[in-house]
């Protein structure tokens, strides 16, 4: 049994609004502006003050530009020091902050570093205070003997990255990083719009923004947060991702495929499903009873051992996740673990716990989901691009490590230093970062307030196993990738299998294909979610299920936003190797964008890619003493029935097989394979990408 | 650590000139400058500088300068020994910037100063410092703090970006480890 005791109930918001005074900050960061000299240290910045909620401005709004980094700093500090507590947006923190070196100046105005930061791979968001002020408590007693004494600052300034609230359009992205209005119009829209609905405190990122969101429909008493470890680990377990794959590597089938994806599908699983609440127990595994699914108000998560011969369950295998088929031991969560028993792959239940199930989500997800789809002449743009944001990190955010900030000591330095610091024996995230010598020390130790990881299992689950009706319902055939909420099917082969089925239209005396009525039909199955059809792609080659480049579409994980191609497979993108300066003794200060290439050599699929390029799910076994291992090829079953490995596989499988020497290609095929077998070869003549395009997506 | 008065009055301004002196070593393994070297050139940066340099005094460039040396012998000592020899005091500083000794006491912390050259993002092979934390217990040798160090940081260059961290990349080696309590 886990450890009881440690735990509490999720707060409702509180009150509070959005900030008063809210200053937007350009600044020119490729410090290629003529007639500027960089080396004396100027560059050009444009900044503007907004007065929400002023005792004596409100309504102000002041701009002023310039390119010396010490006018600026006076600025800023000038229009923080009316305010207790004031913002400043960047469109992008760290490249702003090393252009303008705004914090080292604001530290020699009197502003000090404080233990709130943030920083992720993209971007960093930083609170500094000034006017120290220690009173001393006549209420208590520190720990040490004397008079406690309590500190209040009189100003605070919030340094946060506007990117990170998720507001603004991709077209804007430009424009906002050099015009302070365009940031401002989308970062005020968002905040009014905020206020209006009473939602309480602001928040610097996206994501708190919408955690916030959905605790301001929360009722008192309605979610339980555990901290016992043991408990947070094995609901941790149970959390995979979306499921992923391609069933054809390459140009898969003939031309003419469609995106197909499933709306909101997280804010609509947590408006219409009940969810974990709180803890309640473990159950015996001896006789476990699956019909305990039948119950609502109980979800249950447990591990099991699978023997399948369908590749849809997941299961961590070497740390990484697969969809394998044979025997494997694995947890899973209530919708999966239902699937798994009326499939009758369960062979063995280990360990079981159950949660009180509840809808505490149900009322923030219709709500989310009816600001995605309301017209923008209700919703202000800003806002529904939010609440987008919101429906995706709200649900993550049950499983994200709390974090937890000390001082800490290091060498004195001028500037900053922000420092990844690992620790022998930690496996979690250690970050430090100081400013002019006073250092913090924060680490994801897992005691957030946030914390119920069993959430976000269930909804991903609810997810997976719809999304696998799919895949592996009566239309297989036509689906070549998936990933979490979405999948690409072959429209030709869709189609032939739609009007076998009766889905026929009769168009001006053409008979095709009525795709409305099944994706309805889909629709249906997959209840509550239903699918809809997002992109028509002519012509598509498929490396992995993250790495499509199509006609319409471009998806290529790990390959910066904005990267152009510049020959086939080959990508230039932009990159920071370094978010923040390594050490006081790293003489270059903030890492500098630099490009570098990318080059698309797949595949990246999750099984093995046969020489035909289609792919055959990994198989697993356990071994005695319980852990999951991946059969070597020639252990499977494909290589028992004859299949032949295609030369190139992806890196999951070094060691598990052994590269051959590479055959002549077969003669490519014009005619679609006859539906039915998956292991028809499946060519067709789809052209390369070619020339220069953009990345819209990743 | 206290340091002494004059020193502690140096310390921000001229800890990085003082150590990077006392730290630097000729291709033989040598240290390059005594303390007179590092005296007469800091009273030159002195004068010429001004500034926040003008604060100088010999005695306590010469205080922190022994700070620093002792840090750099220390680091030479964990260099050179076998792997499977025990960590001992000569092997180990007393960072200026550590906590008070109670702190230290009630939970000991080490600094490990590690210069690394690995291969970044943008392919390009770089060499900088970077700095493992170690808690409450030292590892038993050499040989495993070594190892630890260089596992730890494999596993911080080459996590994906989606697990938070800023740097990827591919780690060549770890060239020197200097081993500060703090």
């Amino acid at each position: 049994m886990f450890a009881a005791g440690s735990a509490h109930y999720l707060k409702p918001s509180g009150g509070g609004t959005t900030p008063g005074t809210v200053m937007f900050l350009t600044a020119d960061v490729s410090q290629d502006v003529a007639g500027l000299d960089v080396s004396a240290g100027a560059v050009r910045w444009a900044l503007r003050c907004v007065y929400r909620r002023h005792r004596r401005y409100t309504g102000q709004v002041l701009d002023t530009c310039g390119d010396d980094r010490a006018a600026l700093a006076a600025q800023v500090d000038q229009w923080a020091c009316t305010a207790e507590a004031a913002w400043l947006y960047a469109y992008d923190t760290v490249a702003a902050l090393n252009a303008t070196q705004l914090a080292e100046q604001l530290c020699a105005l009197g502003w000090e570093l404080s233990r709130q930061f943030g920083t992720s791979p993209r971007a960093m968001w930083v609170v500094l205070h000034k006017g120290k002020r220690v009173t001393v408590r006549h209420d208590r007693d520190a720990s040490h003997g004397g008079a406690a004494t309590r500190t209040k600052w009189a100003h605070t300034i919030t340094i946060a990255d506007a990117r990170a609230l998720s507001v603004l359009a991709p077209r804007d992205g430009t424009a906002a990083a050099t015009d302070v209005s365009v940031m401002a119009a989308a970062v005020l829209a968002l905040m009014d719009w905020w206020d209006a609905q009473n939602l309480g405190r602001w928040s610097v990122t996206g994501a708190a923004l919408g955690w916030r969101s959905y605790r301001a429909t929360l009722g008192p008493k309605s979610v339980v947060i555990d901290h016992d470890e043991t408990l947070l680990a094995f609901e941790r377990r149970a959390v995979y991702g979306g499921r992923r794959d391609v069933a054809v590597v390459g140009a898969p089938g003939a031309p003419r495929y469609a995106e197909l994806d499933f709306e909101a599908a997280y804010p609509t699983i947590a408006a219409a499903c009940m969810l974990p609440c709180a803890y309640g127990g473990q159950l015996p595994v001896e006789a476990f009873d699956p019909s305990l699914y039948h119950n609502p108000s109980i979800g249950v998560i447990a591990e099991v051992t699978v023997a399948t011969d369908q590749p849809r369950w997941p299961a961590r295998i070497d740390g990484k996740v697969f969809y394998p088929i044979g025997r494997f031991r694995t947890t899973l969560a209530g919708p999966d673990l239902e699937d798994a028993f009326e499939a009758g792959a369960v062979v063995q239940v280990h360990e079981a716990h159950w949660y009180r199930m509840s809808r505490h989500l149900a009322a923030w997800g219709r709500w989310v989901g009816q600001l995605m789809a309301a017209p923008a002449s209700v919703v202000p743009e800003p806002v529904r691009r939010a609440a987008k944001h919101w429906s995706r990190a709200v649900i993550g955010k049950f499983a994200q490590r709390g974090w937890s900030t000390r001082p800490w000591v290091g060498p004195p330095c001028d500037g900053w230093v922000i420092e990844q610091t690992p620790f022998l024996g930690k496996t979690h995230q250690v970050v430090t970062i100081g400013l002019d010598g006073v250092y913090y020390l924060s680490e994801a130790d897992q005691r957030g307030d946030h914390e119920r990881p069993a959430v976000l299992a269930f909804v991903e689950a609810h997810v997976r196993v719809r999304l696998s009706r799919l895949i592996g319902g009566l239309y297989q055939h036509a689906v070549v990738q998936w990933d979490t909420d979405g999948l690409i099917v072959s429209l030709p082969r869709l189609g032939e299998l739609a009007m076998r089925r009766g889905y026929v239209t009769n168009r001006a005396g053409v008979r095709g294909f009525d795709i409305d009525r099944l994706l309805r039909q889909w629709s249906q199955v997959c209840w509550p979610l239903t699918i809809r059809c997002k992109t028509i792609m002519e012509r598509m080659v498929l490396y992995g299920p993250q790495h499509v480049v199509s006609d319409t579409l471009t998806k290529l994980a790990g390959v910066p936003h904005g990267a152009v191609q510049v020959r086939p497979g080959v990508y230039v993108g932009e990159v920071r190797p370094r978010l923040g300066r390594a050490s006081p003794d790293d003489p270059t200060g903030f890492g500098a964008a630099t490009t570098a290439e990318f080059t698309i050599n797949g595949p990246y699929a999750s099984g093995w890619v046969l020489a035909d390029g289609s792919v055959r799910p990994p198989e697993a076994s356990v071994t005695p003493d319980g852990r999951n291992r991946l059969l070597p090829w020639p252990h499977t079953r494909w290589a028992h029935a004859g299949d032949r490995l295609g030369p190139l596989q992806a890196l999951w499988a070094d060691g598990l097989w052994r590269a051959i020497e590479p055959q002549p290609p077969p003669p490519q095929q014009q005619q679609l394979p006859v539906p039915g077998r998956r292991d028809e070869p499946i060519h067709d003549q789809a052209g390369t990408i070619t020339g220069r395009q953009r990345i819209h997506a990743v | 650590m206290d340091l002494p008065p004059r020193a502690a009055g140096l310390y921000s301004t001229w800890w990085s000139f003082v150590s990077y002196a006392a730290n630097a070593v000729s291709a033989a393994g040598d240290f390059l400058y005594n303390l007179i070297d590092v005296s007469s050139a800091a009273s030159s940066i002195s004068k010429s500088v001004g500034g926040d340099y003008a604060n100088y005094n010999p005695i306590g460039i010469s205080q922190l300068f022994s700070v620093a040396r002792n840090i750099a012998k220390a680091g030479a000592a964990l260099g050179s020994a076998n792997p499977n020899a025990q960590i001992d005091q000569s092997m180990v500083a007393e960072a200026p910037w550590s906590r008070p000794l109670v702190d230290q006491l009630a939970m000991p912390s080490w600094q490990a100063r590690s210069q690394v050259t690995y291969v970044n993002e943008a392919g390009q092979r770089v060499s900088e410092y970077f700095t493992v934390g170690i808690d409450l217990v030292l590892p038993s040798t050499v040989g495993d703090l070594q190892s630890q160090i260089s596992s730890s940081l494999d596993g911080m260059l080459t996590a994906g970006p989606t697990e938070g961290t800023p740097r990827r990349g591919q780690l060549v080696s770890v060239d020197s480890i200097t081993l500060l309590s703090v």
